[in-house]
Formats: C-alpha cells, structure tokens, sequence
C-alpha cells in the first residue's frame, strides 16, 4: 500500500470493540484522581 | 457524520469520535472533510477543484476511504446493550471526609470552608471502620477497593486516617484486597512525621496549591486571614523531595499539585507554568464552580479562558522538548491504552460505584454532593436505603443524555460532572455549559498534545 501524503494517523484506537473486551472494572475512579472537580475519563489508563 | 477537525498552533487534527482514532492531516484533507460524507466525490471536486488540483483531491479522498475501510473515519456507533447495565453495581471507592474542619477559609471553597453547611466535625475510627466494612461488602470481585481521605482537611484528624489505614491494612491480608488509598490536602499542616508516615504507607497525595503567591493567597487564607501559599509552597516541596529522592519506592503511588482558576485569574496558564518553575512537575487546574459570586466563571469570560488552554499547550509541548517538561493531568490523554467504552459511559461511578462518607458516616453520591437537601443516600451502618439515586446516576450516561448524545466529546468527557451539572441546573441530566465549553477546549489541547508528541517519536 502507497504511504499515505495527506494524513498521518496517531493512534488506531477501536473503541467500540472494548464493549467486548472491557468492562472489568479494575481501573481507577475517576474523580478519585488529581481533579476533584472535573472528571475527564479519557485520560485515564485501563489496568489490563 | 461522527467526526471533529480543529486547527491549532499550525496543525489539523481529525478524530474520529466512535472508533477514537486520531488522524493529523493536511489542510487539503481539512478542507475536503467540510464536505466529503464517504461517497460523494464529484461533489467535493466541484467545490474545492478552484482551490486544490483534481489529482490531489482524488488521492487524498482515496486515503480516507482507506480510514473508512479500517473502520478509524465515519465508523459505526457502538452497539451499546442494556445489558451493559443492568449487572449488579459494585463499589469501587470511598471519598472519606475524615474532617468536615479547615485550618484555611478558602473562598471558593464547596465544603463552606470545611463544614459543609454542618457543624465542624471529625469522624471516628469506628465510623472509619465501619467505611471499610461497607466498601467490603460492596466491592464483589473487584480486587481494587478506593480511599481517598478527604475533608475539610484530613490532615487535621490524623488519628483516624492512622486508625483506618491500619485497619485497611489487616483487611487486606484477610480478604485479597488491595486498597489504593489517596489523602486531598491544603499542605499546611504537613510536616516530617506526616510526610514519613504517607510515604511509608504507599498514600497518594493530591495536594492544592493554585499558583501565584498573590493569586494563592487572595483565595486561600489561613482562619486568621493571611495567606497560606508560603507554608504550602514550603510543604510541598519537602514532600515531593523525599518523593523524588531515588531512595522512595513509589509503589503504585502518585502526587499531584492541583490548582484552582476563577474569575480573578483568568491567566490561569501563568499560574500553571509558575507551578512548573517552583519544580512541581506533575500539575493540574480546574475550573471553578461557583453560582452568584464575583469569582464565578461566565460566558464572556471563555474566549480568555480558551486562549490560555492554548497558550498552555504551546508551553507545555515547548518544555518538553526542551527537556524541562511537566505533567499537566488534563493533557495525558492516552489515545492507546485509555479505558474501555464500559468505563467510558460509567464515568466517575458517583453514586452508584464510589460514595462520600461523611463524619457521622452518612453516604452521599460524591464529595460535593456532601449536605445538599435529597442527596443523602443512606449511611456506613444502615447501607444505601435511597435505592432510586442510584440507579438514576447510573442511567445518566453520555447516550442517554440529549445534549451530551451528539457532542463529539461525549467518550472523553463522560458527561462531565454531575454535581456541577445539579448546582448549576438543579438536575444531574443537564450538563453545566460553561464546563462543557472548557472540556472540549482542553481535549483539543490535549490531542493536539498527543499529535504532536506522536510525531517526535515516530520521526
């Protein structure tokens, strides 16, 4: 496959395909992290 | 068509909000995505043919459908069952207020300096213990269990948070479980023996501090009114010394040096990046939440307040390549490994995965909800008795709410912060705009952030 010119993708994330895989439960709660006020749940890292 | 495209300090960002995928592409690209939909070609070459040669346009419209075939551009939304939902909720953490006391009258401060609206208190090392068991019991399989010990100000009642974590510890041997516990404090009244004492019991600290001396200070003063930023400043640096030093074993822990912005600083990236300076290097801000005060944050305020974000970032990135970097919570998104669509639409569990304990051992959704009237959901003794908040929290979720439904956002941010959401609307299924406005500015920072962090790497 031709190297694409116009875009340069950063991450291959699949997000639907976690419904499958996720939902374990391990990972930390959010707003218990270094914000007590706003809780932005994509910054956080998955245990697995 | 499920997208976002922005454009910041000179590069173009596409994300693809069902899959996540992050794309940095060219201005061509950016352009073709106002109206390429996935199949209709000769409608893009007949707008943008004056602008960009047919040849380009077709190959970069080839790549794109090359993102559609990996299912990282225009991909399906996610086939979310009730299913999904309808398991029996396990608790996950505990918000311990320990103290509902301050030794400093900050100004903006949710708990009404310390008290919550009550009378100033100190919880027991048998409502203490009687919050494990609680967690214990609730917690299923989960082999993490949560503590924070929270006030007012924790460090003021050092006997029970002593008293707790030794008997977190007994419980642990006993069970399986592993506590991750966290202490949220002011830093005054930290010293050596505390700061040994956190450190040998693997507690992770959030500690306040909100930058500029005379920006700290105007907000958080001591009972007597002068301000609190020397001892802090002073406290914190001891602390993250002797965290710092090659000879603490950090064990799973982490501290972070939190601020808050309002109306009175809406330079707050100043602030961030004199945090930085003083040698604090993993840093976090947050927006005030205030309601008919002179602080409180509006909408005329928002394009400054946006402005800063982006000057953050621009420092942020500068710094770290310039080998002084520093962390700044809100901007480590990770686009690779971040939670699950589960996690995703649960978001911060209040009320249903994790509970603030007060003194008396009552239970509340979460730490803010500590003391408003209809809010109180049972207590460590009796259990939850309020079996409607519950599973109203729960159902409270990104897809079922209508404006957090079609924001591109909605994966991130996960419906943003329900007590913000009642204080300012009087409903938690309201998200509150002003927080809105500011999350969706900070994930572009921080995806940008990521873009561009991505491409030193790869280079």
């Amino acid at each position: 496959m031709e190297k694409a010119k116009h875009i340069r993708t950063v991450n291959t994330a699949k997000l639907q395909k976690t419904i499958k895989t996720g939902g374990c439960g391990e990972c930390q709660t959010s707003c218990q992290s270094a914000c007590k006020t706003s809780c932005t749940v994509g910054n956080q890292a998955c245990q697995k | 068509m499920d997208f976002h495209k922005f454009f910041l300090h000179g590069t173009y960002v596409l994300l693809d909000v069902n899959s996540g995928a992050v794309h940095a592409v060219d201005k061509l690209v950016y352009d073709i995505m106002d109206i390429f939909r996935g199949d209709n070609d000769e409608e893009v070459l007949e707008q943008l043919r004056t602008v960009y040669s047919g040849e380009e346009l077709i190959e970069a419209m080839a790549e794109l459908r090359g993102l559609m075939a990996q299912g990282q551009l225009f991909s399906s939304a996610p086939e979310v069952s009730p299913a999904m939902f309808q398991q029996e909720p396990v608790v996950k953490a505990l918000c311990l207020h320990v103290a509902h006391d301050c030794n400093l009258r900050c100004h903006y401060c949710f708990a009404g300096t310390g008290d919550f609206g009550h009378d100033r208190s100190l919880m027991t090392p048998e409502v203490g213990e009687r919050a494990v068991d609680f967690i214990l019991a609730h917690s299923g399989a989960r082999r993490h269990c949560e503590i924070d010990f929270f006030g007012g100000e924790p460090l003021m009642n050092m006997d029970t948070v002593r008293h707790v974590v030794k008997y977190i510890r007994q419980k642990e041997a006993l069970t399986g479980k592993v506590f991750k516990l966290t202490l949220t404090t002011n830093a005054v009244l930290l010293n050596p023996e505390t700061i040994q004492y956190l450190n040998e019991n693997a507690i992770s600290l959030v500690l306040s501090l909100d930058g500029r001396r005379d920006v700290h200070d105007q907000m958080r003063p001591n009972a007597n009114g002068r301000g609190s930023w020397d001892t802090a400043v002073k406290n914190i640096r001891a602390v993250t010394a002797s965290r710092t030093d090659p000879a603490y074993d950090p064990r799973g822990t982490y501290f972070y040096v939190r601020g808050t912005y309002t109306a009175r600083n809406l330079d707050f990236a100043e602030d961030v990046l004199a945090m930085a300076d003083l040698g604090f290097a993993q840093l976090s801000v947050e927006p005030v939440v205030g309601k008919d005060c002179d602080y409180e944050l509006r909408e005329e305020h928002l394009p400054e307040l946006f402005r800063q974000y982006e000057l953050l970032a621009k420092a942020y990135l500068e710094r770290k390549r310039a080998g002084n970097g520093f962390d700044f919570f809100h901007f480590n998104v990770d686009l690779d490994h971040g939670p699950c669509l589960p996690k995703r639409l649960s978001g911060c569990g209040a009320g249903h995965e994790y509970f603030a304990v007060t003194p008396q051992g009552d239970l509340y959704p979460c730490h803010q909800f500590v003391g408003r009237e209809g809010y109180r959901l049972g207590s460590v003794f009796t259990g939850v008795e309020n079996h409607v908040l519950p599973e109203t929290f729960r159902n409270t979720h990104v897809l079922n709410k209508p404006a957090c439904r079609e924001c591109w956002a909605r994966f991130f941010c996960s419906g943003g912060c329900h007590a913000n959401a009642q204080l300012v609307h009087g409903t938690i299924t309201e998200p509150y705009q002003i927080g809105c406005e500011l999350q969706k500015k900070r994930l572009e920072c921080a995806l940008l952030v990521q873009t561009e962090l991505s491409k030193d790497t790869s280079q």
